[in-house]
């Protein structure tokens, strides 16, 4: 038959102690617990946001700035822009991911309070791409001839770009 | 009374330090992260204006620009000069 005495285990004041520490310790890191827990918040809804809309207006400027030249020397650009929905459509020439060559293509960004999206149109075929899918406002202001402003407006912050054609 | 080998306090305080030191780098590194993210943001908010900055100089137009687009920037403009007071990232100049 076992003896209980031999049997190695807790004795009860050291686990009432260990409860009792691990109570106080848990009350002490609860702060700690909940400022790490709203920095994350913030981060991934604030900061990276604001990133991202950085990215998409570098990428805009890459696709405008690319856009081929109409007969008139302007570049082949339009937009439309009505109740803070704004499409741009840039058309340029590219090559081929199929047979290397030389293609058309129609580059189509979206900006509407269902968020941003850039789709290519190309005799390979149509691609769209969600780069957002917060609600955001955008609207096209413009400053000379071939200057425009690209307006990008959120909840929290309200970004710009001047964009030459 | 036999002593059994059971979790003694000094063991317990020892698990319960550890477990405090890793919080307090997790919470840290969240900081960190922040401060991080923002330093890029204040980056690409600093190539942004001296973009907009050239083709407005381009122009010769007056340097009207909307300061608060440009955040987490600190920016001013006076008399056609553009002011970059102050961020915690490197960037600090004044255009002319």
């Amino acid at each position: 038959m076992i003896d209980v005495k031999d049997i190695p285990a807790f004795t009860l004041i050291e686990l009432l102690v260990s409860i009792a520490l691990s109570a106080l310790l848990i009350i002490l890191l609860n702060n700690q617990i909940m400022n790490s827990i709203s920095s994350d918040k913030i981060i991934k809804t604030k900061v990276e946001y604001r990133l991202e809309i950085e990215n998409i207006l570098s990428h805009l400027e890459a696709d405008i700035l690319s856009a081929s030249h109409l007969p008139n020397g302007q570049k082949s650009f339009k937009s439309n822009n009505l109740n803070d929905q704004l499409n741009i459509a840039i058309k340029r020439i590219g090559i081929s991911s199929i047979n290397q060559e030389l293609l058309g293509a129609e580059i189509i960004w979206n900006f509407s309070t269902s968020g941003i999206s850039r789709s290519i149109r190309s005799k390979d075929g149509n691609f769209a791409r969600t780069l957002s899918n917060r609600n955001i406002k955008a609207h096209i202001d413009k400053i000379g001839v071939n200057i425009i402003k690209i307006i990008i407006k959120s909840d929290n912050f309200t970004k710009s770009k001047l964009i030459e054609l | 009374m036999k002593k059994s080998n059971a979790f003694v306090l000094l063991e317990l305080l020892l698990a319960l330090t550890i477990s405090a030191i890793a919080m307090t780098l997790f919470w840290k590194a969240s900081d960190n992260r922040i401060v991080m993210l923002k330093k890029v943001e204040e980056n690409y908010s600093y190539s942004r204006l001296i973009s907009d900055f050239k083709i407005l100089k381009k122009l010769n137009r007056p340097i009207v620009i909307n300061t608060s687009h440009y955040s987490p920037l600190n920016l001013k403009v006076i008399s056609n000069k553009i002011h970059i007071l102050s961020q915690d990232s490197v960037i600090k100049e004044i255009l002319e």
